[in-house]
């Protein structure tokens, strides 16, 4: 009996599991039952920003990796601040004998600053003169600007001299990265220079009596823009122990950082994001409780439906590029990254929740010879968030977003977008699907 | 009571794992399932009368002759494909139309306790079209998608009156459950040339709904000579409530099912060879609906007749062979015609264990080629039906 049972079950398994059902699927015969209507509607400006705010400061140039420099590049300025790691005191030296010793009296003969910059972004088409300087001047890398050197509470110490204060003179070159091109066009761009420093230099910087605390980094011709990438030193040493040899000792940065004079100017009427420090354009949104919507859907023109009673396919906001001041425009794609506002009386420090949607890639021509176009911004998400409020609370509730550039900081540059009303403005753009209740038969 | 308790398991089962696909199951309450087992189906028969004692959902008098405590459980794999106007689809599902449980009270009475198929509710529909958005036409996919099925359990009472004269009842109730959803995708990733990459969420909605009701039937069963049965039964299908389901927002919907007639007769023509033939009847107008009126068929007529031949000896027993054909008229309307099906069906069991000439196992099997039509739609399938019953103290 239990096995005409077991094979009943091996049966009815065996039909169920093996066999994948298909469904039949006919064209719409005419019985398709509360077909959808799917409605785009665009909410200007006026009617779904409540009120918009931008703010700076977010980041400082230390959270860079690398620096800048410029020198009236649009009006701008730019000194980039570097801190070297500890000098060795010693080395191991292998003698005339063959036996290593350890050195401690070295004595430094020269050396060369080896700068390594970017090879797309900035004044690339024709060779930059580049100028090295010391700092006698200690500073606070996250707080560093141009004009002030430490600026933490209860601490503020401006520059003696606004732009890394007094300095000297290490050396200079000139940075051409097609120089290698010039010989053979095949060759790849050079990322490299070196800056010769003399035996005194060499002392200076590795002398702490010496009172020099790092290197400052400057072009030395105007209406250019380099981004350094990295510095190290390669200092030439003498052992005592075998004075006839000359040893290489390099020496890597520690922090680089770069100070901006003037800053940009408050953004007016317009919105901003990007930049170091950063700016952040925040919008108060209140879309409104009843929206647009179509004949199909009401049966009359001009009618409206309730915004929570829709399924939305698609929420977008259409901003509009306008042309960054030029020496802030961005050199690098800027990544426009949107979020909720959490905690929004804390602004301009109030906490941000995740990503609305991915961030969205901005190339830099779209803020300076394309600027004028529209790019949509997916916030779908956000939006569906703020109907599900809307529902369960009967209200429309506030709802703040911030727009930002992601990584935060990423370049010198900023986007900016036309706002505040007026051509251009932001737009918020809804694509929904409504249809009746799904019924029997 | 452990073949109560395997009952009672499998037809929670049931309502879920219904399910017939074909399209036609879209028209009113659904595809007509009717709760026959393998022998019925090869003998094109109505589900009233059999030589071989069964397990048939509405009809406890089938059962009077088995003598031990038996379950008995029916797989239908079918297939088929489809054409209507210029379209053609295919289909493949399996259903379980038959679960049943059957107690000897003595000789001469027994209990049944079973769960049939009704109606198939699994169909969808698709259709291509464009919407105006991003200053466009966009390509947009609208689904409709129907699942579920009602089926019917029922408990059923039959006596042996006389050596000549058998009755029986049933009392029953519809259980099953109804889910519709529309989805609408977009063809395209973005909404248009603006958009920087987003994503188009698609629409859904739906609901669900469930089924109750009460149904119940009368059987006789006359014996007029030791050559011939003739049977009958009366099957009143009550009110279908399709009722939302729980957390489901919908119409609640009633339907008024008619009396369904029955009438078989199995004829011995000699020690090898014994004819059946059967007709239903029922008058699907008057549901209680507008739109189920409109749908539904009016005058249901289904007939049907096998022969089954027993000359071979197989295993443990007699290796009966069974042909038949069976005609019927569903229900249900479809785009405003009348649907009919035909098949022609074959067959054969194989009894693994008996005791007094009466199987305790076997396994029945048949394999049916048919058509559906109605209007411009016309649909081929094969089903194959196998049916084990299982008995013993």
């Amino acid at each position: 009996m239990k096995r005409y049972l077991l094979a009943t079950a091996i049966l009815c398994a065996g039909a169920t599991s093996s066999c994948k059902e298909k469904t039949s699927i006919a064209p719409d015969l005419g019985f398709l039952q509360g077909r959808p209507e799917t409605v785009e509607i665009f909410i200007p400006y006026e009617e779904f920003v409540e009120d918009v705010a931008i703010f700076g400061g977010y980041g400082s140039t230390a959270d860079f990796i690398g620096g800048v420099i410029a020198l009236d590049f649009g009006g701008l300025n730019a000194r980039t601040l570097i801190t070297l790691s500890d000098f060795p005191t010693s080395l191991e030296v292998q003698g005339s004998d063959g036996i290593t010793r350890t050195d401690s009296d070295l004595s430094f003969v020269g050396g060369r600053v080896v700068l390594s910059f970017d090879t797309v972004n900035g004044s690339l088409a024709l060779p930059v003169d580049v100028e090295l300087f010391d700092i006698k001047e200690t500073w606070h890398g996250p707080t560093v600007t141009w004009e002030v050197a430490v600026d933490t509470a209860g601490d503020r110490r401006p520059w003696t001299q606004p732009g890394g204060g007094p300095r000297t003179l290490l050396g200079g070159a000139t940075f051409d990265a097609f120089v290698d091109q010039a010989v053979d066009p095949s060759a790849s761009r050079v990322d490299r220079v070196n800056v010769p420093i003399d035996s005194a230099a060499a002392v200076g910087l590795t002398d702490p009596s010496s009172g020099t605390v790092g290197l400052s980094l400057a072009a030395a011709e105007p209406g250019v823009l380099l981004n350094l990438v990295d510095l190290s030193i390669v200092l030439l040493t003498v052992p005592s122990t075998r004075p006839d040899t000359v040893v290489e000792v390099t020496v890597t940065s520690d922090e680089i950082d770069f100070i901006l004079d003037p800053p940009p100017s408050a953004s007016a009427g317009w919105l901003r994001i990007g930049g170091a420090p950063a700016w952040r354009s925040v919008m108060r949104l209140a879309i409104p409780r009843t929206i647009e919507s179509t004949a199909e859907v009401c049966g009359t023109v001009g009618c409206q439906v309730d915004f929570t009673a829709v399924d939305l396919n698609l929420a977008e906001l259409l901003l509009t590029t306008r042309q960054t001041e030029s020496a802030y425009q961005p050199q690098d794609t800027t990544l426009v990254d949107l979020r909720p506002v959490i905690n929004p009386e804390s602004l301009p420090k109030a906490p941000l929740g995740g990503p609305v949607s991915v961030p969205q890639i901005l190339p830099p021509e779209l803020f300076a010879a394309q600027a004028g176009t529209v790019v949509a911004i997916p916030v779908t998400s956000f939006v569906i968030g703020i109907q599900a409020a809307a529902a369960a609370t009967g209200s429309m509730p506030d709802a703040w977003l911030a727009l930002l550039s992601s990584p935060e900081p990423n370049q010198i540059g900023f986007a900016s977008f036309e706002g505040l009303g007026g051509p251009g403005a932001p737009v918020l753009r809804l694509l929904y699907t409504i249809a009746d209740a799904v019924a029997l038969p | 009571m452990r073949y109560l308790k395997i009952f009672l398991a499998l037809a929670l089962l049931t309502p879920a794992t219904l399910a017939g696909q074909s399209v036609l199951g879209s028209s009113g309450l659904g595809l007509k399932l009717e709760p026959l087992d393998a022998i019925q189906r090869a003998l094109g028969g109505v589900g009233v009368t059999a030589r071989t004692p069964a397990v048939l959902p509405g009809n406890p008098v089938a059962a009077l002759d088995i003598l031990a405590p038996s379950i008995a459980v029916t797989v239908q794999p079918h297939w088929g494909d489809y054409t209507v106007e210029s379209d053609k689809g295919s289909f493949f599902a399996t259903r379980f139309p038959i679960f049943g449980f059957v107690y000897p009270l003595s000789t001469d009475a027994v209990l049944t306790l079973t769960a049939g198929s009704q109606f198939d509710q699994n169909w969808s529909v698709v259709s291509a079209d464009s919407v105006d958005f991003g200053g466009a036409r966009n390509g947009v996919t609208d689904a409709f998608l129907s699942e579920g099925a009602l089926a019917v359990i029922q408990a059923g009472w039959a006596r042996r009156w006389s050596p000549v004269l058998a009755a029986g009842a049933t009392v029953g109730v519809y259980r099953g459950s109804l889910t519709r959803t529309i989805r609408r995708s977009f063809d395209g990733q973005t909404a248009d040339s603006l958009a920087t990459g987003s994503d188009l969420l698609p629409y859904g909605t739906g609901a669900r709904w469930t089924h109750s009701g009460p149904q119940a039937s009368l059987n006789v069963s006359w014996d007029p000579s030791p050559f011939l049965q003739v049977g009958a039964t009366v099957a009143w299908l009550g009110t279908i409530k399709l009722a939302p389901a729980k957390g489901s927002v919908g119409d609640k919907s009633e339907v008024t099912a008619p009396l369904e007639y029955k009438v078989s007769t199995i004829a011995i023509l000699s020690s090898t060879l014994a004819v059946n033939l059967g007709a239903t009847y029922s008058n699907w107008s008057d549901l209680g609906g507008a739109g189920l009126d409109a749908a539904g068929a009016g005058s249901a007529l289904s007939y049907g007749a096998g022969l089954e031949w027993e000359r071979l000896n197989f295993w443990a027993g007699g290796l009966p062979l069974r042909f038949g054909f069976r005609r019927s008229d569903l229900p249900f309307r479809f785009l405003g015609n009348k649907v009919s099906e035909n098949t022609l069906s074959a067959g054969f069991s194989i009894v693994m264990a008996q005791a007094l000439d009466l199987p305790l196992a076997a396994i029945d099997f048949a394999i049916e080629s048919g058509n559906r039509d109605a209007g411009s739609f016309h649909e081929s399938f094969r089903r194959i039906t196998v049916t084990t019953r299982l008995g013993g103290q």
